[in-house]
């Protein structure tokens, strides 16, 4: 099987999640107390005709198995409809938002990456030394940390006492440099918690891969020390580095929701906290979609790097 | 000059328990094409021996003492450099595990080529080249194609046959073969030893070590047996099995388990090894050793001359000059001036052959 | 090459061995035997986890740590259980819900050793009392969530076939949520309150262990001591109880314990987003939410207190989580707990 057609075939197999992915999704929303029309009608005077209408809008006469295929056949087409609370498309609202929320986790995820996974691989290959226990402890320090707590506290030191940080976020396009500049503060609160995950975990993975054989064959053959880490070592870890990469996907939208407000950034996690108080529930359904959807594709794609980063596994 | 020369080498493991003794002493010779085979039970030090040639051991361990001369060249503090030439190049190991002593995720043929890459001018497709030579060398039947694939796709013989490659990337003078047979069928492991005897016919000296006494009786010259980490006894192949001087090299033999035997168990060396953190005081063996005496748990005997009375122990940089064909023993019935007063009375006894012989070891 | 001195069997015989004494390598032979009779297998292993758990002395500190915040939370003011006052104490000098007793915003002093908030109220009162909230929604919730996720994950494992099947995808497609968005997206729906709180995160928080212990019994269930007791008609309850569940159950008690820190942070997070308890709790993580608007205004004790206490908390049951793990499953691989299992 050719690396193509493993790719399809794991595709394929991520179908039914996202079937039942769609299904709860649609579903959570029809627990609902009321209906949708109840909400919509929170903001405008509910004359009969309208509300009428309304109900043929979100198929609320149907069965409920199509008004599913409905919805989904919506989804599909990326149409969201309309939010509660205004007029604009539920689309047009997420697409003003995704590409902050994007910038945000992907710094994140960076700062994550280039301070974790060297500082695990460090640490193991420094195991007992005062490095190793010190990155042991401050990781397990950041794990422990709640980020919302940790956001604040940045805020207070670096914004308000030493001023050297805006507190509010610019009004400027996301790419701007007012913009990445401000995205420091709030990178480095989400990404913390996810650095201390790729330590422990890099630094169990180095740990476990010195204690093989290939180890000490690589060095009888007399290379150096540095190659023998680099090239053989690290290459051998490289499939827990994904594993955990791919977990800090989801990990990392969580993050987003709450540092998104602590640093009133205008992502997607602050519109999903705002709908939700507002009880405007096309927009919760959207994101927490998109979200899951987000979540199911990043494992995909860790499986497929699985499959190219080790021989072992056949396609 | 021999090839290779230990020398009182002492190395100890700094573990929780406190600090095993793992080698104690030893010193022995090996000549340039000469065959030595190691044996002794597990943890006896035959492999920590191995690897400390290399100076290969891992962190809880450390070479405390003793000389390692390569060549007349000190091994023991050698510039990194050196040591690193000497891995792979001059001397080449083989290990245990074919299966775990190969990197999963590169081909074969990379891994080959690595070696030869850091040993010799060779690089890129010269270097491949050379590889794919090697891997035909060792037996390989197909091996341009073989060297695209990857360690798993390998049986276990044929993983350590790759092995081996590696191991003469570098045309090695000495190749250390630890326990290279184990784990493998019976008739891998015979084709895997006619490998091994076909390239050491080219004047590699191989120092073989394992626990199996029948593959070092057939393809080695020389024999050292170890006990908790100690040399106890040194002789050519067959003066060890058809005269052998220390008890615990009889309590091997005897062991070993034959057709037609009419005893109810398999016979055993009553007791068990020693802990090498806090080893038997005297001679180690004396707790297991059925002529054991009261002088045995006072002296650690030395690897003494069994052909000759010695008129006090040997010291041990004698032992070194003349190993060949010489047979030494360390069991104080051999030292003149022990207070050792028994017998040792056990003896091989040649059977199904014309002719029967019967001897009996005397002090 | 000379012949081999071992070539053929039996040709070699060493005579005289071992006749130096007087009995034959039978008596001789068994060497040490074993002094210490071992006891009932099954609460010996847990009382050797317990010897190496004392022994990790991170792990000890952070039990400590925990069950003094527990005392703390027990006795910060008087428990009444119908009527009747069951805990007298009120270690925290105010009541927490109090407002206006004291200056708004004042910073720590000997009257309010953590200052006090917006609404007057003593934070000091705040914190102690809201150890209650976060310590009780993460036992509780984390003590529902096995309850549902261990049989759920045992049966489907034992089990297999289609309960298996419909029991992994359910887990699966529930692992694509993120665990405080699946959260928030529950406690919209359903409403907000302590016990909701704790129902969206059971909700979310079986899958982990049912995965766990499904793997666990996959595993388990081809040993022979289980083939034995079906052999001898044991019911497929009795065998799931008494044989595959305890065996299969350390590393679930791991990852239980790691997951009330996770729990705790993700209650507290949902207190800050002001979607956990009512308004006004004194819940730790709905302090911080009022923190955040005071930020610019320097009061620096309403954000840096409650935080420490959710650190603190969280911290040491980390420490006792990775003491535990030590204890059960010395070999284990130390972040195994942290990936995707962790919910």
């Amino acid at each position: 099987m050719s690396l193509r057609r493993y790719v399809l075939r794991r595709t394929l197999l991520t179908l039914p999640i996202l079937f039942g992915v769609s299904v709860l999704t649609f579903g959570l929303v029809k627990l609902l107390p009321g209906t949708p029309v109840d909400y919509v009608l929170q903001f405008q005077d509910a004359t009969p005709e309208l509300r009428a209408s309304l109900r043929a809008q979100y198929h609320l006469d149907e069965p409920i198995w199509r008004q599913y295929l409905l919805w989904l056949n919506d989804v599909l087409h990326l149409d969201f409809g309309d939010r509660v609370v205004s007029d604009r498309s539920v689309r047009a609202a997420i697409v003003d938002r995704l590409p902050e929320t994007l910038v945000l986790g992907g710094f994140a995820f960076l700062i994550a990456l280039l301070v974790g996974v060297p500082t695990g691989v460090v640490a193991a290959v420094r195991r007992g030394t005062l490095l190793d226990e010190g990155s042991r402890v401050v990781a397990l320090a950041g794990i422990a940390t709640p980020n919302f707590w940790l956001g604040l506290l940045l805020i207070l030191v670096f914004g308000v006492h030493l001023n050297l940080v805006p507190v509010i976020p610019p009004v400027a396009p996301v790419f701007a440099p007012e913009s990445l500049a401000f995205l420091v503060l709030p990178a480095v609160t989400l990404g913390t918690a996810s650095a201390a995950l790729f330590t422990r975990l890099t630094r169990s993975a180095v740990t476990e891969q010195l204690r093989q054989e290939y180890v000490r064959t690589a060095r009888a053959k007399g290379l150096d020390e540095r190659t023998v880490i680099v090239k053989h070592v690290l290459r051998n870890s490289l499939v827990s580095v994904v594993t955990v990469a791919a977990v800090q996907v989801a990990f990392l939208l969580d993050g987003a929701v709450v540092i998104e407000r602590v640093f009133s950034w205008p992502g997607l996690g602050r519109l999903l906290v705002r709908a939700i108080l507002q009880r405007d529930f096309p927009v919760v359904q959207a994101v927490v979609l998109l979200v899951a959807v987000a979540v199911v594709v990043a494992n995909l794609l860790a499986d497929v790097l699985y499959a190219w980063l080790d021989p072992r596994i056949a396609y | 000059m021999a090839l290779l020369e230990v020398e009182d080498l002492d190395v100890r493991f700094y573990t929780e328990e406190g600090v095993v003794q793992a080698v104690d002493g030893l010193s022995y010779t090996l000549d340039r094409g000469e065959r030595l085979g190691v044996v002794g039970e597990s943890g006896a030090g035959k492999t920590v021996t191995a690897l400390a040639l290399l100076d290969l051991l891992d962190r809880p361990g450390r070479i405390e003492g003793g000389s390692i001369r390569f060549d007349g060249e000190e091994v023991l503090d050698a510039p990194a450099e050196r040591l690193r030439r000497l891995r792979g190049g001059e001397i080449g190991m083989v290990f245990q595990d074919p299966e775990t002593a190969l990197n999963p995720v590169y081909t074969v043929g990379e891994q080959v080529a690595e070696a030869v890459r850091v040993h010799t001018d060779r690089e890129g497709a010269a270097a491949h080249d050379r590889a794919v030579a090697l891997l035909d060398r060792v037996g390989i039947p197909d091996p341009a194609t073989r060297a695209t694939q990857y360690p798993h796709e390998f049986s276990g013989g044929m993983a350590q046959r790759v092995v081996v490659a590696m191991a003469l990337a570098g045309d090695p003078d000495l190749l250390i073969a630890d326990e290279p047979t184990t784990g493998l069928d019976v008739t891998i492991e015979a084709q895997l030893l006619d490998l091994l005897d076909d390239l050491a016919a080219d004047d590699l000296a191989v120092q073989l070590v394992s626990h199996d006494l029948g593959v070092v009786a057939g393809f080695c010259d020389r024999v050292l047996v170890m006990y908790a980490g100690q040399a106890v006894e040194r002789a050519p192949v067959d003066d060890l099995f058809y005269h052998p001087k220390h008890p615990y090299t009889a309590g091997l033999l005897s062991a070993i388990p034959r057709i037609g035997d009419d005893r109810d168990r398999l016979a055993t060396i009553p007791g068990t090894t020693p802990d090498l953190a806090s080893p038997p005081p005297g001679c180690r063996f004396h707790p297991r050793c059925p002529y054991a005496e009261d002088a045995c748990t006072k002296r650690d005997p030395p690897l003494a001359g069994v052909d000759e009375v010695q008129p006090t122990g040997a010291s041990v940089a004698g032992d070194i000059a003349d190993d060949a064909g010489d047979h030494r023993a360390a069991c104080l019935a051999y030292v003149d001036d022990a207070d050792f007063d028994g017998a040792l009375e056990f003896a091989v006894e040649v059977a199904a052959d014309a002719t029967e012989d019967d001897e009996e070891a005397d002090p | 090459m000379s012949r081999n001195p071992l070539d053929g069997r039996g040709r070699l015989r060493v005579r005289g061995f071992g006749s130096h004494e007087a009995d034959d390598d039978a008596s001789a032979g068994t060497a040490t035997v074993d002094a210490d009779a071992t006891p009932s297998p099954t609460t010996d292993r847990w009382r050797r986890a317990w010897a190496r758990f004392r022994r990790d002395r991170a792990a000890v500190a952070g039990l400590a740590v925990i069950a003094v915040m527990t005392l703390l939370a027990v006795f910060a003011r008087p428990i009444e259980v119908g009527g009747v006052v069951v805990q007298p104490v009120a270690l925290a000098p105010y009541d927490p819900s109090a407002s206006g007793i004291a200056p708004a915003y004042r910073p720590p002093s000997l009257a309010h050793p953590f200052g006090t908030d917006w609404a007057g109220r003593d934070v000091f009162s705040r914190v102690l009392y809201g150890g209650r909230y976060s310590l009780s929604i993460g036992v509780i919730a984390v003590g529902l969530a096995l309850l549902v996720g261990v049989p759920l994950g045992a049966v489907a494992g034992y089990a297999g076939g289609w309960v298996d099947e419909t029991v992994m995808r359910l887990v699966d497609v529930l692992y694509a949520f993120p665990f405080l968005v699946l959260a928030i997206a529950l406690v919209a729906v359903f409403g907000q309150g302590f016990w909701k709180l704790v129902g969206a995160l059971v909700a979310v928080g079986w899958i982990s262990y049912a995965r766990l212990i499904r793997g666990e019994v996959l595993s388990v269930s081809e040993r022979d001591y289980v083939l034995a007791a079906r052999a001898l008609g044991a019911s497929d309850g009795r065998i799931l109880r008494r044989h595959v569940v305890p065996n299969a159950i350390a590393p679930v008690i791991v990852q239980a314990t790691l997951n009330v820190g996770t729990v705790v942070l993700s209650a507290a997070a949902l207190g800050f987003l002001g979607l956990g308890l009512e308004p006004g709790t004194a819940e730790w993580g709905s302090m911080l939410s009022a923190g955040r608007d005071t930020l610019v205004g320097g009061e620096w004790w309403v954000t840096v207190f409650p935080g420490l206490a959710i650190f603190l908390f969280v911290l040491s049951i980390n420490l006792v989580g990775d003491g535990v793990r030590d204890a059960l499953d010395p070999d284990a691989d130390t972040d195994r707990y942290r990936t995707r299992e962790a919910r």
